[in-house]
């Protein structure tokens, strides 16, 4: 068993605002049994509760590096609340009954609406799940497209020949994403949710 | 679709930064006059910001590795130790009943080593997936797969023997089936027929169709459920139209070149 040394609620938030690897286990290790107690003591399964936490966590992280984040609650609560809201959220997908988690959306107050939060979230997941499936060279290649690089810059980066080669290895490595993204079942489902 | 095509392009184009001023200015005048390119720019910009998060994607990797990487310690829980001696257990009993469920099957398919057999007991056909059937009584006959005793009423008019004989060829090779999840499949090919899982009606041709970026030789291979070759040849063109009509069943394919397996599929035959 791995003991952490504990975290105040300050080094807590500063830890994941810089994606410290041991603040990352210690909110794990503490705070993730809860979560999955919720998640499946309410229809949902451990993977359930897994992908839950995950997108809690990132949702926070998220909200640190755009708005900052003031709590009126500790950090575990606040978890926790996201953690509840999106479980919900995504038991009203699935149209899974509901019957311990009521009155989730005023549990917490939020600059931004759960829903919003929920569906950016779900799309994030889709993309970044589709980006990681491809070659370590690709997703260079396309992380340095990201930032504006210049095909000629990607070409010394990464080694070629030319800025066309590079164009032309940038342009595959789009195509290759945007299919599999716009082929995946779910990609179209968020969409029509989105209407 | 070829202009949705064109639009992506000019969209992809815009959002890297790759235009002049001048394109730019009018992309931006376009943009505001037509819907079908506005509605393009709308979703691909969405996808290009999202990707743009490289620091969401990099703790996505930390927290799938710290989930995954803290799995093992549950197991020292008493709760969950608990369950994995049960499971062991429950392992063992598996076991020991398939191992008699073997033996049972190899004693009843050779009856000249079984003197002891009953007098009623007729084995009248075996096949190498290990299917057989036994007629036991008038209205009942035994069947065994694999070692596993199915009993089969006979009396209404083999509807019972059909429904068998078709779940046995409709059964998943659980093997297989995680080949398909587990297969890394290299960027370089793009399978875009058929789709994992597409059914087929008996009778129609099985078209594959993909893209390969890469020049390299591939063959195609086809197994059936019980992991039994049926169909390979090397390929030529990127779209193979199989004419072999193929028996009802699950399927499974796969692309291999000469070094490994690129890609793991999966289609049905109804």
């Amino acid at each position: 068993m791995v003991h952490y040394k504990h975290y105040t609620e300050e080094a807590l938030i500063a830890g994941m605002q810089c994606r410290d690897n041991d603040v990352l286990k210690y909110v794990h290790q503490h705070f993730y049994p809860t979560i999955s107690h919720l998640v499946k003591s309410n229809n949902g399964t451990e993977l359930d509760a897994e992908d839950i936490f995950q997108d809690a966590v990132i949702i926070i992280f998220e909200q640190l590096q755009n708005d900052g984040l003031e709590l009126n609650c500790s950090f575990k609560t606040y978890l926790y609340s996201i953690s509840r809201n999106l479980w919900m959220q995504s038991l009203e997908k699935k149209r899974k009954s509901w019957i311990d988690i009521t009155n989730y959306v005023s549990f917490f107050e939020q600059k931004r609406s759960i829903f919003g939060l929920y569906y950016e979230n779900q799309k994030d997941k889709l993309f970044h799940k589709h980006f990681l499936s491809l070659s370590m060279s690709c997703q260079k290649i396309l992380n340095l497209m990201f930032n504006k690089t210049s095909s000629e810059k990607i070409a010394e980066i990464m080694g070629f020949s030319s800025g066309q080669y590079a164009r032309k290895r940038k342009s595959q490595c789009r195509k290759i994403l945007i299919r599999r993204i716009h082929n995946d079942p779910l990609y179209k489902q968020l969409k029509k949710n989105e209407i | 679709m070829k202009s949705e095509n064109r639009y992506r392009e000019k969209v992809w184009k815009y959002l890297q930064g790759d235009m002049s001023s001048e394109e730019n200015r009018q992309f931006e005048e376009e943009l505001l006059r037509n819907q079908e390119l506005a509605y393009i720019f709308e979703e691909e910009q969405a996808i290009f910001h999202s990707l743009g998060k490289t620091e969401v994607i990099e703790l996505r990797k930390q927290l799938h590795e710290i989930i995954s990487g803290q799995k093992p310690d549950r197991n020292f829980s008493g709760r969950y130790y608990f369950r994995k001696e049960w499971m062991i257990a429950a392992a063992s009993f598996a076991a020991l009943l398939l191992v008699s469920l073997i033996l049972l099957f190899f004693t009843r398919s050779h009856p000249s080593q079984d003197k002891e057999l009953s007098a009623e007991t007729d084995i009248t056909d075996t096949n190498q997936s290990g299917i057989g059937f036994s007629e036991t009584s008038l209205n009942t006959s035994i069947y065994y797969r694999s070692g596993e005793m199915l009993m089969v009423n006979d009396t209404n008019d083999g509807q019972d023997l059909g429904r068998l004989l078709l779940a046995l060829v409709c059964e998943e090779n659980p093997m297989l089936e995680n080949r398909i999840t587990l297969t890394y499949r290299t960027e370089n090919i793009e399978i875009i027929a058929p789709r994992i899982g597409q059914e087929f009606h008996a009778g129609n041709k099985v078209r594959f169709v993909w893209n390969i970026s890469v020049p390299e030789q591939l063959s195609l291979q086809i197994l059936n459920n019980r992991a039994v070759t049926v169909f390979e040849k090397e390929m030529h063109s990127s779209m193979f139209e199989l004419s072999r009509p193929l028996n009802q069943g699950i399927y499974y394919w796969r692309f291999k070149t000469k070094s490994s397996v690129v890609y793991n599929g999966k289609f049905i035959i109804r």
